[in-house]
């Protein structure tokens, strides 16, 4: 297993710079980012943790598992993705490319805060705040975006991340299917 | 002569039509020690049009659609360690900026009388006044800092000299029956799904909307460019709503339809002229003389 390092690169705007980003130019299966930019040591690691928190945002309505990926490109990677479509605010486009980004690497374990979040005025608020108190843990992140979707009252069909990656392949919307043990402390 | 006399007179009253020119966001920042005591920390950032989204981690599409020039920023420090940061935002135009300052508003804002609007919360204050909306947070809320804000966004105030008027749609929600609670302003889809979701592409379209809440409802008007672009937009909602999975109990009725949502709230949908009116948490029967009032309103606007 390779040995972690503290890791400077995470800041914003994050920048292109040759040790730490890789430039990839061709993503296996990937429908709308032609191209990406992002984080070495996210595709190098030997185990990925996801750990984002479900809240609402005002594009994509939920941030969650697939959304928090954008958090290893740079800014430019990103900024293609919100206006890259030719059509200003696409959310459409902007849905495909964080999908598409996920296909770079499978999260290995997802854990999501869900203990209490803003339902509005997302990501930056102040919006209305709910308070469900759960943490929720798994290995199928598409499953547990659909299943984190509700807390906000959505219906896990309304995301257009979570219909696109259970559309490619990248996990399961349909999380009633699986098996989910719930513990309350 | 003659012809140069007029085009002088044409082109002052033109300019003087005009008011005041727009001012650069950062000149509108306080220079150090002009509120004593506080000095800015570091040179004033700018950024402009998609540059936002090297400023702003995540939200920047809505300040991109409501139509945004510049955002001007730069955090001051006392002699106490304390820190205040401001953003001045430039908008296209007033409603762009109103727009801005009624989306981020929350009813746990107190007025102020400061700016053409103003909001005080526990640690910072907004305001929206002409082309622009401003934010100042300070970083704790204790020994008068909320004042210092107040002392700040004041500065500002003075040097923008337009009051900046409320879009004209707004007057459609001068109504007799009902206070609104909150009402905000928004010029797309995002700014939409910032308060409310109807389903992905069901009410789109439009160019600008009003959502109004009261108790525990909510009306909403969106203006689209003509009356035919309305209707079909209306049809495209009506058969989104009926295929939906979050909307039950499809109804149609007179000119428009119902649906009941997972809470059992009704949504009366409603196309008049190139309007399309909705109301959350009433039935048809009651919601229509709030509609009568709505559409009265709407036949007044005047620009």
């Amino acid at each position: 297993m390779g040995k972690l390092k503290k890791v400077e690169t995470n800041t914003f705007p994050a920048e292109f710079n040759e040790p730490d980003f890789s430039k990839i130019e061709n993503i296996e299966g990937a429908i709308s980012l032609a191209e990406t930019e992002v984080v070495k040591s996210w595709l190098d690691c030997d185990v990925f943790v996801n750990i984002p928190i479900s809240k609402h945002h005002m594009t994509t309505l939920l941030t969650g598992n697939l959304k928090n990926i954008m958090g290893v490109s740079t800014r430019k990677a990103n900024v293609h993705m919100h206006l890259g479509s030719g059509e200003r605010n696409d959310p459409d486009f902007l849905a495909q490319c964080i999908v598409d980004q996920n296909l770079l690497k499978k999260t290995d374990l997802s854990i999501v805060d869900a203990t209490e979040f803003i339902t509005d005025n997302g990501p930056m608020g102040p919006g209305t705040m709910e308070k469900p108190m759960k943490i929720v843990a798994g290995t199928d992140i598409v499953a547990i975006d659909a299943l984190c979707t509700t807390y906000l009252g959505y219906e896990s069909e309304e995301i257009l991340t979570t219909v696109k990656a259970h559309e490619i392949g990248i996990g399961n919307m349909n999380y009633s299917e699986l098996d989910i043990v719930e513990i309350t402390t | 002569m003659k012809q140069y006399i007029i085009l002088w007179i044409t082109l002052l009253i033109a300019c003087s039509s005009f008011g005041q020119d727009v001012i650069q966001s950062r000149s509108l920042l306080p220079e150090s020690d002009v509120i004593p005591n506080w000095q800015m920390k570091d040179t004033v950032e700018t950024y402009s049009g998609d540059d936002l989204f090297l400023y702003i981690n995540g939200g920047a599409d809505l300040y991109l659609e409501y139509g945004f020039d510049e955002v001007s920023t730069c955090k001051y420090l006392n002699y106490d360690g304390n820190n205040i940061h401001i953003d001045i935002y430039q908008m296209t135009d007033e409603s762009a900026a109103y727009g801005i300052f009624s989306i981020n508003s929350s009813v746990q804002g107190k007025p102020v009388d400061v700016g053409a609007k103003s909001l005080l919360y526990d640690y910072y204050l907004d305001i929206w006044k002409g082309n622009y909306f401003i934010r100042c947070t300070a970083n704790r809320k204790e020994n008068g800092m909320v004042d210092t804000l107040q002392l700040f966004v004041r500065h500002i105030d003075e040097k923008i000299e337009i009051e900046g008027k409320l879009p004209v749609l707004s007057s459609a929600y001068k109504l007799n029956a009902i206070e609104f609670k909150s009402v905000k302003y928004v010029e797309g889809i995002i700014g939409l799904g910032n308060v409310y979701n109807f389903g992905h592409g069901s009410v789109a379209g439009f160019h600008e909307g009003l959502i109004g809440k009261w108790e525990d409802k909510t009306a909403f008007v969106f203006a689209y460019e003509n009356d035919f672009k309305s209707r079909e937009w209306f049809a495209s909602a009506k058969g989104k709503m009926q295929m939906s999975k979050k909307f039950s109990d499809y109804l149609k009725i007179e000119d428009g339809f119902t649906v009941k949502d997972k809470s059992g709230n009704f949504l009366c949908f409603k196309s008049y002229k190139r309007f399309m009116l909705i109301v959350k948490g009433m039935n048809w029967e009651e919601a229509k003389p709030l509609f009568s009032e709505i559409q009265e309103n709407l036949d007044g606007m005047t620009p």
